[in-house]
């Protein structure tokens, strides 16, 4: 409290105090854009520091890569609280069978992508 | 936390003895990056996107797959039934999910490291960060591996719990 009254006291907190009771509107339209724009500094700051900007396929120039994104086919939702039988359980078995399927589909990364011969580095054997 | 682990032992491998092989920093394998550094670059951006794209996807299937196991996991419980053989293999798929994540960050570092580097000026240092590139990738492979043999393990587990459930069985609440 006595902090904030020494700050009220201040000569340039005074100043822009008055100011800003002279201007009530404008003062209050700057303090707007300033909140905004200290928060999107800091939401684009934790977007770029934090690494999420790698993984983030909406960027410019990854238009042909988010058509390979695969659309996500309806999952069937799933009753937490319904009855229990043989006929429920195999049609869960069914739905996780298809999402293994899919799975199946998408890079595994145990391809040789980065042989010498995948990056030009030496000429495969003839 | 994990990624570190993930660096360290890949940079654990690399320093092995013998691991980094002569063929490695084989003057004609450097003479070859040096010249070929723009193309190779050019291949490693496609990868690095093409592997992205995996991520995303894979990601995603996984998702779907624990959200699938979670929704099952509750109806057992709100059936009163004790399905303890699918807790191990579910939590088993989420750890695994989780190494996948980890590791696919600690390799895409590595990645863009790669990619920094000038290879027509430091064509040595390339190819060394390229093998530990290589082992990054392998052991990225190994978690997407180990995902698939828990998704299996699990599957069986329900097949088991499918036989211990009369035809009939109604929840009490119905």
């Amino acid at each position: 409290m006595k902090v904030l009254k020494r700050l009220r006291q201040h000569p340039v907190v005074r100043k822009t105090m008055a100011l800003a009771n002279r201007h009530k509107l404008p003062a209050a339209l700057f303090l707007a854009i300033a909140a905004a724009l200290t928060l999107t500094v800091i939401s684009v700051s934790m977007y770029y520091v934090a690494g999420f900007s790698r993984y983030d396929l909406s960027r410019p120039g990854y238009e042909k890569e988010r058509t390979e994104i695969a659309k996500p086919t309806a999952q069937k939702e799933y009753d937490t609280t319904g009855p229990v039988n043989k006929t429920v359980i195999d049609s869960f078995l069914r739905e996780f069978d298809d999402r293994q399927k899919d799975l199946k589909d998408y890079g595994d990364y145990l391809d040789q992508s980065l042989t010498d011969e995948d990056l030009l580095i030496a000429q495969p054997a003839e | 936390m994990k990624k570190r682990l993930f660096i360290l032992f890949a940079l654990a491998l690399t320093l092995m003895p013998g691991f980094v092989s002569a063929a490695t920093l084989a003057p004609e394998r450097v003479s070859a990056i040096r010249q070929q550094c723009a193309v190779i670059q050019t291949i490693l951006d496609q990868l690095q996107r093409r592997d992205l794209v995996a991520r995303t996807n894979r990601g995603r299937a996984y998702e779907a797959q624990i959200k699938q196991i979670d929704a099952l996991a509750q109806r057992l419980r709100a059936n009163d039934i004790t399905a303890t053989m699918l807790e191990a293999p579910a939590a088993n798929f989420k750890a695994i999910v989780e190494s996948f994540r980890v590791a696919y960050v600690a390799y895409d570092d590595h990645m863009t490291v790669v990619r920094q580097i000038d290879c027509r000026q430091r064509p040595e240092d390339f190819a060394l960060k390229l093998e530990e590139m290589k082992v990054l990738r392998h052991a990225l492979g190994i978690e997407v591996t180990k995902g698939e043999e828990a998704l299996n393990q699990y599957r069986q587990a329900v097949v088991v719990l499918r036989e211990t459930i009369p035809e009939d069985k109604r929840s009490g609440s119905q």
